[in-house]
């Protein structure tokens, strides 16, 4: 079995909407308003606000975040489908349906702000050393309370998952996404987008580090680049 | 590990039957008709292969796919579970009476969230593991719960769930028919891909077993 490619959840949901708007093109359909393409367009947006609100990304020429995240969203897929394309209509419908999400991102936002300034929440380390692709290694949850910890490869255009290489040293339960490694302490699971997760539910500091020191392990035996 | 036994069946709609579904989701009084059509059909579900799943990897996929504001649904479920068994009464617990403004005849309910959001994680694990979809957008209040994508498709999945009986979650996918068969028609029409419209409902009967029912509508 070749090594299954994963990419980004956002990276995805563009592809699809490009290809379905590219079908619609090619049968001189663009006109047809597709609900499949309205609900992917709003899970972007509200994945953008989501990102642009966690790194206080603002753009001073928009009027708030909503726009802005529908903004770079249409920039985005203008750029890969490489052709006009009238998202208006759809971007009217994922306005009104967003409009109490983005509120309430936006509110979340400020106090994740003071959050992190208090050191409150969880931090992220980058692993770029000795590493085929380089992953991020996300705290989930407050400080002194983490739910669990989770890895996330970071190449752009998606990376590729050694999963015999780990079959050789674990037991990898599950013929599909997500798959499923238990250990004598830990659970962990690997989800179609790349993502390791593990629980740390009422883990003691030492076990929790552990924890974190198997995660790293297996993300840099697991994502490579062929 | 938590086991899932599993019913399935696939359920394909003439034309006729597309319509009498759209007429059944604006009318109620058009229901019955709709539900006496599907009956007359005589497409029985049949058992699939139990699946395991690791509770943290389910607790992962709640995550993924509900929507429901609820802090450790299976948590919660197996409380409730234990309150339910009698368990209350040995030592370890809260003290009893906890429920009493609840107690009417009736049999205690757990947390609706919690029920619900767990229904929403094992459909969206069925949508992976059953189907090799992908998420392709988790709809906020909106219709259906998850939208996927699986080899050319697109999935509609509508999750529903009740710590009742297995029949009650039977029932639960008789109620919901004639929305799924009329939205997946309409998507269907405007889609341009092939869609299937898919109602998973899942009884809890222990913290440790489900039972679910999976019926597929092919347009």
């Amino acid at each position: 079995m070749s090594n299954p490619k994963v990419i980004s959840h956002q990276r995805f949901v563009c592809q699809s909407i490009v290809e379905r708007i590219r079908t619609l093109v090619l049968k001189e359909e663009a006109q047809i308003y597709s609900s499949t393409i309205e609900v992917a367009l709003a899970e972007l947006v509200r994945e953008q606000m989501v990102t642009l609100a966690r790194r206080h990304v603002s753009d001073s020429s928009q009027p708030n975040l909503l726009e802005q995240a529908i903004r770079l969203t249409e920039t985005n897929l203008l750029e890969r489908l490489n052709h006009y394309f009238d998202f208006e209509p759809y971007f009217e419908m994922v306005r009104e349906k967003m409009k109490t999400s983005a509120q309430e991102i936006t509110k979340l936002q400020e106090q994740l702000k003071e959050a992190r300034f208090q050191e409150r929440i969880g931090f992220s380390e980058r692993i770029d050393d000795d590493v085929a692709v380089p992953f991020e290694i996300v705290e989930i949850g407050l400080r002194d309370a983490l739910e669990g910890l989770v890895a996330i490869p970071l190449a752009e255009q998606g990376c590729y998952l050694n999963l015999e290489e780990i079959k050789n040293s674990y037991e990898v339960e599950g013929a599909q996404f997500p798959f499923q490694i238990a250990t004598e302490n830990f659970v962990f699971i690997i989800d179609d987008d790349g993502r390791i997760f593990v629980s740390t539910d009422n883990f003691s500091n030492s076990l929790i580090e552990d924890a974190r020191g198997m995660l790293t392990h297996l993300a840099r035996r697991l994502y490579v680049v062929t | 590990m938590i086991q899932i036994s599993l019913e399935r069946r696939s359920l394909h709609l003439s034309r006729k039957e597309q319509a009498l579904a759209s007429a059944a989701a604006q009318r109620s009084t058009m229901q019955f008709q709709f539900q006496k059509q599907i009956a007359a059909k005589a497409v029985t579900y049949r058992p699939l292969n139990s699946i395991h799943i690791q509770p943290s990897a389910l607790k992962f996929l709640i995550q993924k796919y509900s929507e429901q504001l609820v802090y450790k649904p299976l948590d919660e479920i197996q409380y409730w579970f234990a309150y339910s068994a009698g368990a209350f009464l040995e030592p370890g617990y809260v003290q009893l009476y906890y429920y009493a403004h609840l107690l009417s005849g009736k049999k205690i309910p757990p947390s609706k969230s919690a029920v619900a959001a767990i229904g929403e994680g094992t459909a969206g694990l069925l949508g992976q593991w059953l189907y090799q979809g992908r998420k392709l957008a988790r709809p906020n209040h909106d219709y259906p719960d998850i939208v996927m994508e699986a080899q050319g498709k697109t999935l509609l999945i509508e999750a529903k769930a009740t710590s009742g009986s297995v029949k009650q979650a039977e029932n639960l996918i008789e109620n919901d028919l004639a929305r799924m068969a009329a939205y997946a028609f309409a998507c269907a029409e405007l889609d341009s891909r092939p869609v299937i419209g898919i109602l998973v409902s899942t009884a809890l009967i222990r913290h440790n077993h489900f039972h679910t029912y999976i019926t597929e509508v092919v347009i």
